[in-house]
């Protein structure tokens, strides 16, 4: 499902204002991307079919989440004749920025089937307060 | 020759525009090589069918605990079942196809039915 900006959209337009929407969210094709927003932590889901584990590249900085997977190792295309291609082979970049300050160190990830999914922690009242939050132990 | 060929790509992006599977066809010569983009999908969700110059791909989802409940930031990945019917370029052996899935990707080798058996049985030469 294709996200059509207005200039009503509340959230992009917040974000607008502040780095346009290009900034963090090169919102390229290529990487179809989900993000759910649920009561403690951001859950990212990413299609990134036909890779491997070590292709992917991940990285966070400031609720802002680079996904790079590049491909290593074509299938042997040297003698084969493709009579249709729609599949991307190329590598794939997308960064993605949530809606709120997180935890970057808490965020986890996992690749499953094609499915890239990462849980990002949102920040505690405390984080964004404090700007760095100590455990007590 | 060509000419077949053309209406069969005709067919391919006819049908692309209105897919949610991207796919890749390939003739390795004797056999022909469809290679599916299905991510998210676990093996048991695939549903295959070949018929001597068709090949239907079929997934569908099962029902995603907890998604139905969150609230989506940015939603653009498909969640309804996917079907794909592609016409192939030429007669395919169905009965020795064979298929495997790995990382989100279905890839299905489809053995170039022999001209000159089609009319007969085929026999293996071991």
């Amino acid at each position: 499902m294709k996200r059509t900006l207005t200039p009503f959209d509340g959230f992009d337009q917040f974000f607008g204002r502040g780095f346009g929407p290009t900034a963090a969210d090169d919102g390229s094709a290529g990487i179809a991307v989900d993000v759910a927003n649920n009561d403690d932590e951001f859950v990212m889901t990413a299609d990134l079919p036909g890779f491997d584990r070590e292709e992917i590249d991940l990285t966070i900085d400031d609720a802002v989440v680079t996904i790079s997977a590049e491909r290593h190792h074509e299938t042997d295309e040297t003698d084969t004749n493709y009579l249709h291609r729609e599949r991307l082979t190329a590598s794939v970049q997308r960064r993605v920025r949530l809606p709120e300050a997180v935890d970057d160190e808490g965020a986890t990830a996992a690749y499953h089937n094609g499915v890239l999914t990462v849980t990002v922690p949102k920040a505690s009242v405390e984080m964004v307060e404090a700007g760095r939050r100590i455990d007590i132990e | 020759m060509n000419r077949q060929f053309g209406e069969l790509s005709g067919g391919f992006e006819r049908q692309g525009m209105l897919s949610d599977v991207s796919v890749d066809v390939a003739d390795q010569g004797d056999q022909l090589v469809v290679t599916a983009d299905l991510p998210g999908f676990s093996g048991d969700d695939i549903d295959l069918r070949v018929e001597r110059e068709n090949l239907t791909i079929s997934a569908e989802y099962e029902s995603e605990e907890s998604e139905e409940t969150a609230q989506f930031h940015r939603q653009e990945r498909r969640h309804e079942s996917v079907r794909r019917q592609l016409p192939l370029p030429e007669a395919v052996d169905a009965e020795n196809a064979s298929a495997s899935y790995n990382n989100g990707v279905l890839t299905v080798t489809l053995p170039k039915l022999d001209p000159e058996s089609a009319s007969g049985y085929r026999i293996d030469v071991e």
